[in-house]
């Protein structure tokens, strides 16, 4: 029987996790390593259902090295894993509203887990324009009239 | 409505660099917090090693003579399969273009020896006797490069890499022979930011010497992630290897497969920014190749041993392939006199011929960055 790790969400409610699937996160691990970890973890800025994709997220990579290390081996010489299947669980994944993408994303800074903070970022600007992300970031143009020509004649190149 | 205000900057910063390189100069325009991260050298450097782990982009030049000038055709490909580089081959020999490949470009150079040099960066370098030019695959465009002071000197090899420390291209001369003192001239292409965009900055060439250990062989050296190889003339064969970053030789501990055998021939490619020995038998005949694993050749592993007694219908004493490309579920290669293009397939263990070739192939690697001559 392996040791369980409890999480409490911002909502106060409880998330039992294998102490394996808990490790995924690096900010839990030390946690862990320094024997901090009883009667539960508050997670105060992660919500109940941030945290339900979070951990299903670490149970599916948790269960990926498990199989891919009964099979050691199949990883090509340049090192990338071909890992295929686990590639398209990950985009299937991530196919969520901006908003849970963004805590998503805020959740794995916090938690360190680099896997899926890489896979949020990814994700958070793809196809996006100029306006959209300032709208999505909160950004005010903060470039006069002047200095916004001159960008565009800098790099006039990436226009086209 | 969510708010990002608190969205920390190293988040941003995680976020920008995992963009595509022609899409990032766009995005300056979002503000000034955008505008100073896509420029600051740290950003540039966290973005490659994002784009080295993503497959390098593989790209084939056709150069084909025709009275003193010589013709690029570039094709490439991005996906690291068996599959799309099987189609990326055959589209060679066809005059439609595969999803995988792109519409050729040509250019014409003055001169009939072209060689097209890898940086493991975003640019490459076309070298001929009369002229140097870097070329940006990405944009398409190209930059002719001023000509060393001893350019007019046939005996020289000219050589191309990137130094990720201090982000900065270098173009080296090595003025034969190298042994016991070796005379260089360098060029370097410094990766600026300023104010809105990043630019080249191109130093005059410098003439300089230093000491190399043993004879070399006269052929040019290979490049892998910012180091240069070559063999050594005398047995038993040895590495040496020269720093782009300190400009200085050193040796390399040689794979175990080197070993003073004269039925075998050695040689070393550079691909993908990986340093490979090739192991050539001629009796049997078969190769055997190596790929450095660990730092200054601390450790060699063996990935292919390919048996190549239907592939080579005659005896050749010095090794008559060369290689374009090595996954580890095929290895892509080209016999030499008469040419022939060739793909082993590792699950089969068998070689598959594509047919003859009548002009040349060169292949090179370029990495998605920010640059645009």
């Amino acid at each position: 029987m392996s040791k369980k790790i409890i999480f409490e969400s911002s909502e106060g409610e409880s998330f039992e996790v294998d102490e394996a699937v808990a490790l995924e996160c690096q900010t839990i691990k030390n946690m862990i390593e320094d024997d901090c970890t009883d009667g539960g973890i508050p997670l105060a800025n992660v919500n109940s259902a941030t945290l339900t994709k979070v951990i299903d997220y670490c149970k599916k990579h948790v269960e990926a090295a498990a199989a891919a290390e009964a099979n050691a081996g199949d990883k090509d010489i340049y090192g990338a894993n071909k890992d295929i299947e686990l590639k398209t669980w990950d985009e299937e994944f991530v196919k969520v509203d901006q908003p849970l993408l963004f805590d998503l994303m805020l959740a794995a800074n916090f938690l360190i887990i680099p896997g899926l903070l890489d896979l949020t970022c990814k994700t958070m600007m793809r196809g996006k324009t100029v306006l959209q992300i300032r709208e999505i970031f909160h950004i005010k143009k903060d470039y006069t009239d002047a200095e916004e020509a001159e960008v565009r004649k800098e790099n006039a190149w990436a226009f086209e | 409505m969510f708010s990002c205000s608190f969205l920390p900057p190293e988040v941003i910063i995680r976020i920008l660099s995992f963009l595509p390189g022609k899409i990032l100069p766009r995005l300056r325009l979002v503000s000034k917090q955008f505008n100073s991260i896509i420029s600051e050298p740290f950003f540039l450097r966290l973005h490659h090693s994002h784009a080295l782990n993503s497959p390098s982009i593989l790209t084939a030049f056709t150069v084909s003579s025709k009275s003193l000038v010589a013709e690029l055709k570039l094709l490439r490909y991005t996906k690291p399969n068996q599959t799309a580089l099987t189609a990326f081959w055959a589209s060679l020999f066809e005059e439609h273009y595969h999803e995988h490949t792109q519409k050729p470009i040509t250019k014409s150079f003055l001169g009939d020896r072209v060689r097209v040099l890898s940086s493991n960066h975003q640019l490459i370098c076309f070298v001929s006797a009369k002229e140097h030019f870097l070329f940006d695959p990405i944009n398409q465009k190209t930059l002719e490069i001023s000509q060393s002071p001893s350019a007019s000197s046939s005996s020289s090899r000219v050589s191309f890499g990137f130094v990720p420390s201090t982000l900065q291209y270098k173009i080296i001369r090595f003025l034969l022979p190298y042994h016991p003192i070796c005379k260089f001239e360098t060029l370097t292409l410094s990766i600026k930011g300023r104010n809105y965009k990043h630019h080249l900055e191109i130093s005059p060439w410098r003439s300089q010497e230093t000491e190399c250990p043993y004879l070399l062989q006269p052929y040019p050296p290979v490049h892998a992630d910012g180091f240069l190889y070559w063999t050594t003339k005398e047995a038993p064969t040895r590495i040496v290897t020269f720093s782009l970053e300190h400009e200085k030789f050193s040796v390399l501990p040689p794979p175990p497969c080197f070993e003073d055998n004269p039925n075998h021939d050695f040689s070393l490619c550079g691909i993908r920014g990986k340093l490979l020995a090739v192991d050539f038998d001629a009796l049997e005949p078969n190769m055997e190749i190596w790929m450095m694993s660990g730092s200054n050749g601390s450790a060699w592993v063996k990935t292919h041993r390919i048996d190549l007694k239907e592939t080579l219908t005659r005896y050749y004493r010095a090794f008559p392939i060369r290689i374009h490309d090595i996954q580890c579920d095929c290895v892509f290669f080209q016999v030499l006199y008469p040419s022939r293009v060739k793909i082993y397939y590792t699950s089969k263990n068998e070689v598959k011929d594509f047919g003859g070739l009548n002009h040349e192939l060169q292949c090179c690697y370029y990495t998605d960055g920010l640059l645009c001559l």
